[in-house]
């Protein structure tokens, strides 16, 4: 039998990672994103008796981590990322890390939240509507911007794209 | 399906939502309309570069979760702890439990989730959905990646004994590593298997299910591998067995 501690680190303390992940990407501030997953995982904590075995873990978490950060009122909040902070060594001896992390952080917070959860983090459409509170519509739309700024930044020109990824296809490969 | 219906459509497209016969009617008219299908690739081509550096190992990230799981497991310890009368009662209880919660064995935290997060999303992208990809099927080109990768071309032959046939491969990244991702193919049934030199990183051993897919994971010998498939559960397990025992 299992106590709660241990349920709790199985459910939780297991995406510690993927949540930080996310909301450093989303804060803009890898201090603020300590807080707001340390804030995440203690509510989470308090709420652990309301939490249902084998429902999705991933999408209650990131739940409660978008709840806190729209509840303190970061909602269309605009900061550019530290990108010293946050990113690795360039590709290619290019800043095509910074390119993207700059483009990234240039979006509205609405439009880099679905960005990041639904192509980094994996969720749904219908995941992310249940996440956000919001209509499918609305998370397809503003998917749909995202991408479309993403595109536009980067300057990746639809006749481009395909020679992109054959190209980026070669170099893996060799 | 017009040009607009596929605009609108396309976040559905790349989350494998569509109903069957939306999917179909997509498909149809992304596969006569160039400017929709260079769309979609331009879609792609900035999916793949954000999730390249989002997802880039990065040791830092680490090391930030275990402050926070520490920072975590001392405000529990606090908040139980305000219950109790005595203040050093409660200071020791609070660093005991603390250091208890930080030694749970935490199974999955020997993994990198992301891995089979990762690797499901790829086969429905790449797989299910066949979005376009560089896939080799020469064998000498085959041969060829799967040696730049480290990985015996034997191992890779030796997977073919779960009745199986090598059908194509190519090179991806599967949590932020790159990963040779072969698919086996019998009677239209196909499997993923993304395969890399075996690392100090370990893969789980269990079978698990994430939506409609089965997703399983070995080390054996010299590699690592992750199964990815919509065949059944006990299919996956055959498939997965008999791979291992194979290598």
């Amino acid at each position: 039998m299992q106590t709660r501690d241990e349920e709790f680190g199985e459910v939780a303390l297991t995406q510690t990672v993927n949540l930080l992940r996310f909301a450093r990407r989303l804060t803009s501030d890898p201090s603020s994103a300590e807080d707001l997953v340390q804030e995440t995982l203690m509510r989470a904590w308090r709420a652990f008796d309301q939490f249902r075995g084998g429902t999705n873990a991933r999408a209650w978490l990131f739940r409660i981590m978008l709840n806190v950060f729209y509840g303190q009122g970061r909602k269309g909040h605009l900061t550019l990322v530290p990108l010293g902070d946050l990113d690795g060594p360039t590709v290619d001896g290019r800043n095509q890390n910074l390119e993207v992390s700059d483009a990234l952080a240039r979006l509205p917070a609405d439009q880099r939240a679905v960005l990041l959860l639904g192509v980094v983090e994996g969720f749904t459409c219908r995941e992310m509507s249940d996440m956000l509170a919001i209509p499918m519509g609305t998370v397809m739309s503003r998917l749909s911007r995202a991408r479309g700024a993403m595109r536009r930044q980067l300057g990746v020109a639809e006749n481009e794209a395909g020679a992109k990824v054959e190209a980026y296809s070669q170099r893996e490969s060799s | 399906m017009n040009c607009e219906d596929i605009e609108k459509l396309s976040p559905l497209w790349h989350t494998g939502e569509l109903e069957p016969a939306r999917q179909t009617a997509f498909d149809t008219h992304v596969a006569t309309c160039q400017d929709c299908a260079d769309a979609l690739r331009s879609q792609i081509s900035v999916d793949s570069s954000l999730r390249d550096v989002v997802l880039a190992v990065d040791p830092h990230l680490q090391q930030s979760a275990r402050r926070i799981e520490t920072r975590v497991a001392a405000e529990i310890a606090g908040e139980r702890s305000r219950r109790w009368l005595f203040p050093s009662i409660a200071a020791a209880a609070a660093a005991i439990a603390a250091v208890i919660f930080i030694a749970i064995p935490r199974p999955a935290a020997k993994v990198d989730a992301r891995v089979l997060a990762d690797a499901s999303r790829d086969h429905t992208v790449e797989v299910i959905q066949n979005a376009p990809r560089h896939w080799r099927t020469d064998p000498s080109e085959i041969a060829a990646i799967v040696a730049s990768q480290g990985v015996s071309a034997a191992d890779v032959k030796a997977l073919e004994a779960t009745g199986y046939r090598l059908d194509r491969a190519k090179i991806c990244r599967v949590a932020g590593l790159p990963y040779l991702h072969l698919v086996y193919a019998k009677a239209g049934r196909e499997f993923s298997v993304y395969m890399r030199k075996k690392s100090d990183q370990p893969l789980p051993d269990a079978l698990s299910v994430a939506g409609s897919l089965q997703v399983a994971s070995f080390s054996r010998g010299r590699v690592q591998a992750v199964v990815v498939t919509e065949a059944s559960v006990a299919d996956c397990d055959r498939f997965t067995h008999t791979a291992e025992a194979a290598l």
